[in-house]
């Protein structure tokens, strides 16, 4: 695939645009505007071996544009093998795969969190519009915790 | 050949049949607390030279007033300037219906009806009307509406909202993993008051002032009203509860609104520190997050494209107003700040409400 089509998947994509990594990663987070605040987007991608790769969107983004940044080749951070351990227990754990997805009603704009979590060969999509369940919130602070250090 | 009786004056001969309406100076002498100036001694003087005059004789219908009575002195209006306007009042006994208004655009009365209107005006305006926690008819969404009349066109409706206010650090701060710490919470309390202070004159200064209303039904139309949105804190009863976060200055974060859904006195929204900065937005446009989610505040919805139609379009139908399209643009409600008339459609039902008038419109 040449480097112009790599950029426009990334452009114009939804999720996992086409020439982004797309392999089964431990877990990938992508938090989208439900209202007009698409510069707000911003995603993680956590590899089974450690990689963090982040990416927020840079404003302006033209309309209908979801992601108009695309991933970085080179990771936020490399976890080290303790944090992974605890971000995989996390993503792996039975609270929050038994989640399904919710959608706070009544509330206008806001954002939509779409989890996509792996455990083994398994794969499980979540969404949450403008909710946070507790499972999702501790995984989000841990995360959050992990791009930060 | 019949006489006719209305040339009003020793000019060139008219080309219609019409008094001339009077010319209002100002108010000479104070009947009312609004300064009603009788002109019958200005009109006296210029009617009833028919005799003296040439005979018109192209008295045809006039074109909206009584027909002149031809062969006997024909009825004469008196001119009256009010605060609502200036009204030529008719003998009772002139042959009618009469045109709401001359061209001149003087309000047309019989005499019977002066001071019963005018009694009714009177009484309009020697009140000021509230109702709290108004909810409009698009769903969710609050504010105390109130109307203080004014001399003429000069009331005022007041679109009051009360907040309560949380301040937090950042929500999320993962989302900014390059920004120092000190970024991602206010640093004192004076940080926080300025940014209310600065959040109450956004909104305002956004909100106020975009559209008149107006009374649209006969001989109503100068009592008018401007619009004054003001924002106020209230710990006790607030409207609304605004948790607003800090975050980096340039960076964003998705703000939301959960407004007072009906039957409701309470709502909540959600803003972050740099809503009160603009933002460029898709197409141009360039928006402050806090006066769009302001909007949903007082019960409209979002106009994006991509959007259903938004709540506020069949009240706004309702009122006379066009089907609202969705789209990205300068709108308040899509990527802009212009405040349309579709975005005073909860401000109008409010004022409705107050004043129990239900013929208040869009000013024309």
């Amino acid at each position: 695939m040449s480097g112009a089509a790599l950029l426009l998947g990334a452009l114009i994509g939804c999720g996992a645009a086409s020439g982004e990594p797309a392999g089964p990663a431990l877990l990938v987070v992508e938090k989208t505007s439900l209202g007009g605040e698409p510069e707000a987007n911003r995603r993680w991608r956590v590899e089974t071996d450690g990689d963090l790769f982040f990416v927020a969107n840079r404003a302006p983004v033209e309309a209908g544009v979801v992601w108009n940044v695309p991933f970085p080749t080179e990771p936020l951070a490399r976890l080290d093998a303790a944090s992974l351990a605890a971000l995989r227990e996390q993503v792996q754990s039975p609270a929050l795969w038994g989640l399904e997805n919710q959608s706070a009603t009544g509330v206008e704009d806001g954002m939509r969190l779409r989890l996509t979590l792996r455990r083994g060969g398994d794969t499980k999509e979540l969404t949450f519009d403008n909710v946070e369940p507790a499972p999702v919130k501790a995984l989000m602070t841990q995360l959050g915790a992990l791009t930060r250090r | 050949m019949s006489k006719c009786w209305m040339n009003l004056s020793s000019g060139p001969a008219p080309t219609t049949q019409r008094a001339p309406a009077p010319v209002c100076p100002a108010p000479q002498r104070s009947q009312s607390r609004y300064g009603n100036c009788f002109l019958q001694e200005q009109m006296s003087t210029e009617a009833n030279a028919c005799e003296e005059t040439p005979v018109v004789d192209t008295c045809g219908p006039a074109e909206s007033l009584p027909e002149p009575t031809c062969d006997a002195p024909p009825p004469e209006p008196v001119g009256l300037c009010t605060a609502y306007g200036n009204f030529l009042v008719w003998p009772d006994e002139t042959m009618g219906p009469l045109a709401e208004k001359a061209p001149d655009g003087s309000f047309q009365v019989f005499e019977r009806q002066v001071d019963p209107l005018l009694a009714e005006l009177d009484a309009f305006h020697a009140s000021c009307y509230a109702v709290p926690n108004f909810q409009p008819s698009t769903g969710p969404g609050i504010f105390d509406a109130g109307f203080t009349p004014g001399p003429g066109a000069g009331g005022v409706m007041t679109v009051s909202v009360r907040f309560a206010f949380s301040f937090v650090a950042a929500q999320s701060p993962g989302d900014y993993p390059t920004a120092d710490a000190a970024a991602l919470d206010w640093a004192d309390d004076a940080e926080k008051e300025t940014w209310k202070t600065d959040f109450f004159a956004a909104v305002s200064g956004a909100w106020s002032g975009a559209h008149r209303f107006a009374v649209l039904e006969p001989y109503w139309e100068q009592v008018q009203s401007s619009v004054e949105v003001n924002l106020y804190e209230d710990t006790s009863s607030p409207h609304y509860t605004l948790t607003v976060q800090k975050i980096p200055a340039g960076e964003f974060a998705g703000s939301a609104a959960s407004a007072a859904r009906p039957g409701s006195t309470q709502g909540s929204a959600s803003l972050d520190s740099e809503d009160l900065t603009p933002a460029a937005k898709a197409g141009g446009n360039q928006q402050r997050g806090a006066v769009h989610e302001f909007g949903h505040m007082i019960g409209l919805g979002d106009e994006y494209a991509g959007k259903a139609a938004p709540r506020h379009n069949a009240s706004f139908e309702a009122a006379g107003g066009a089907t609202i399209a969705t789209g990205d643009d300068d709108r308040i409600m899509s990527g802009g700040e212009t405040v349309l008339q579709e975005h005073y459609i909860t401000f109008l039902e409010g004022l409705r409400a107050a004043t129990a008038r239900p013929t208040w419109g869009y000013a024309p």
